[in-house]
């Protein structure tokens, strides 16, 4: 089913929207809930509660891209049930949150939520001046927490290669933070 | 505002560039994927022609055996534990992941219980090294498994005598009781099979929490093993082969497969000899 007919069984609050959604964008959901979670069932249940976020979400938002739009809201999902249940984010989650104390250091205090949108917005910014390779490399790293060596092989690079672009665009992304007044230099 | 809060922030980012990402990268992986076919079609022929030379030293009173002097069996006080399945989770790998942290990767079977530590919470067996894959590993060892008989980690009893493992054997280095040649599982509860040898003369490897062959379907390239576990006749084979002497992963492994049809990690069954011709082309 096409995403356009899709939004519009949200649109008419026909509940096959959940089913069908649910089949077109299931498995990717649970990729992207899996990555952060480690966990066969708690990814699961993420997609299922993601499911339901779009139904109560939809109307009266109307989704232009569907499947950037339910992982958005998935890693939001999974993030929020680390941090509930209290655990560690694992595995590659927490590697990529290392490198990340090289642009802010993990000792801060935790921002507020309004100061974490406007960080979004500046990272957003931040990723739209970069070449598009650098972009999609930095994407896939700190919203997918995907592998150095599973990115590179998405983009023909070798694994050192990609390590290297990932650094210089942590150093360019603190800079620009530093420049936008979110770090005392 | 900490790297957690940037870590957050990431979601906050335009739906248009997410997509972006995942159109280039799945751009590159179809132009990757037909070099993969032609490199794994010249391997096959390759591999056909080779014979497997399985080393079966004699070693006393392992199962499948005929024990010289018999012993007694030592099975684990209790598979599960009186707490039952605690919450506590492990780092998942793929095969690659997997045979990058291990020591060595090999078939192994239990053998009898030897010990529990509860201040380490770990357990250990004697095991025998039937076939090493990848690395170098004694013939006799004993594995260290992380639960004890008062718990075990979520969804994985305690191993027991007979079964047979594919593991990825990594040293141990928390403490607990000192045993000569005393290896860990990589991965824990996740990362390894149990193999099934069915009357039939099959050999196949599942993995009872799905984790593993779901990674392994994820990130290693190339490893598109065979899926047997829709042959019905295959499923309750290897089902009744784990079940003759491991009673509590039989059962997960069969409550699993029921639940395959709404799991986006549904369980696997693979054939353990393509399961190895992949490993061995890893190193």
């Amino acid at each position: 089913m096409k995403d356009t007919e899709l939004i519009e069984l949200y649109f008419n609050r026909d509940e096959r929207a959940i089913e069908a959604t649910k089949e077109s964008y299931g498995a990717y959901c649970f990729k992207v809930a899996f990555a952060l979670l480690e966990d066969r069932l708690d990814a699961e249940e993420c997609v299922l509660d993601t499911l339901s976020r779009a139904w109560n979400a939809i109307p009266p938002e109307k989704p232009i891209r569907l499947r950037a739009y339910l992982a958005k809201i998935t890693r939001r999902l999974a993030l929020e049930r680390l941090e509930r249940a209290g655990r560690q984010k694992r595995g590659e989650a927490q590697t990529v949150l290392d490198e990340l104390a090289e642009v802010l250091p993990s000792s801060a205090d935790t921002a507020g939520e309004a100061e974490t949108r406007e960080l979004g917005r500046a990272v957003n910014g931040f990723i739209r001046g970069l070449p598009e390779r650098e972009a999609n490399i930095l994407i896939r790293r700190c919203f997918y927490s995907e592998p150095v060596k599973q990115i590179a092989r998405s983009y023909g690079l070798n694994e050192k290669h990609a390590a290297v672009i990932l650094g210089r665009t942590r150093k360019k992304l603190r800079a620009y933070l530093i420049k936008e007044g979110f770090i005392d230099e | 505002m900490n790297n957690k809060d940037l870590f957050s922030s990431f979601g906050e980012i335009d739906e248009s560039l997410v997509e972006r990402s995942e159109r280039a990268a799945s751009r590159s992986r179809s132009r990757r994927a037909i070099k993969m076919i032609a490199a794994a079609a010249a391997a096959l022929l390759i591999i056909a022609g080779a014979a497997f030379g399985i080393a079966q030293a004699a070693g006393a009173n392992y199962p499948g055996e005929t024990p010289s002097a018999p012993k007694e069996i030592v099975l684990p006080p209790s598979q599960v534990g009186k707490k039952g399945y605690t919450s506590t989770k492990s780092r998942a790998y793929s095969l690659t992941s997997a045979l990058a942290n291990s020591k060595a990767a090999c078939i192994i079977t239990i053998g009898s219980w030897l010990s529990e530590d509860h201040e380490t919470t770990s357990t250990y067996f004697e095991a025998k090294v039937d076939e090493v894959i990848s690395g170098s590993v004694p013939e006799h060892i004993v594995l260290c498994q992380f639960g004890d008989s008062e718990w075990t980690l979520s969804g994985s009893p305690l191993f027991t005598y007979g079964d047979k493992l594919l593991v990825f054997l990594k040293d141990v280095n928390w403490g607990g009781m000192q045993y000569e040649n005393c290896y860990a599982p990589v991965g824990v509860d996740h990362s390894f099979f149990y193999i099934a040898e069915t009357p039939d003369g099959g050999r196949y490897a599942v993995n009872h929490n799905c984790t593993f062959t779901y990674l392994i379907e994820q990130n290693d390239e190339g490893a598109d093993f065979e899926d047997l576990a829709g042959d019905k006749a295959i499923l309750d084979a290897v089902i009744d082969a784990i079940g003759e002497h491991d009673a509590a992963a039989a059962e997960i492994i069969a409550t699993n497969a029921v639940h395959s049809a709404n799991s986006y990690a549904p369980l696997r069954i693979y054939r353990v000899e393509e399961i190895i011709d992949y490993i061995k082309g890893l190193e």
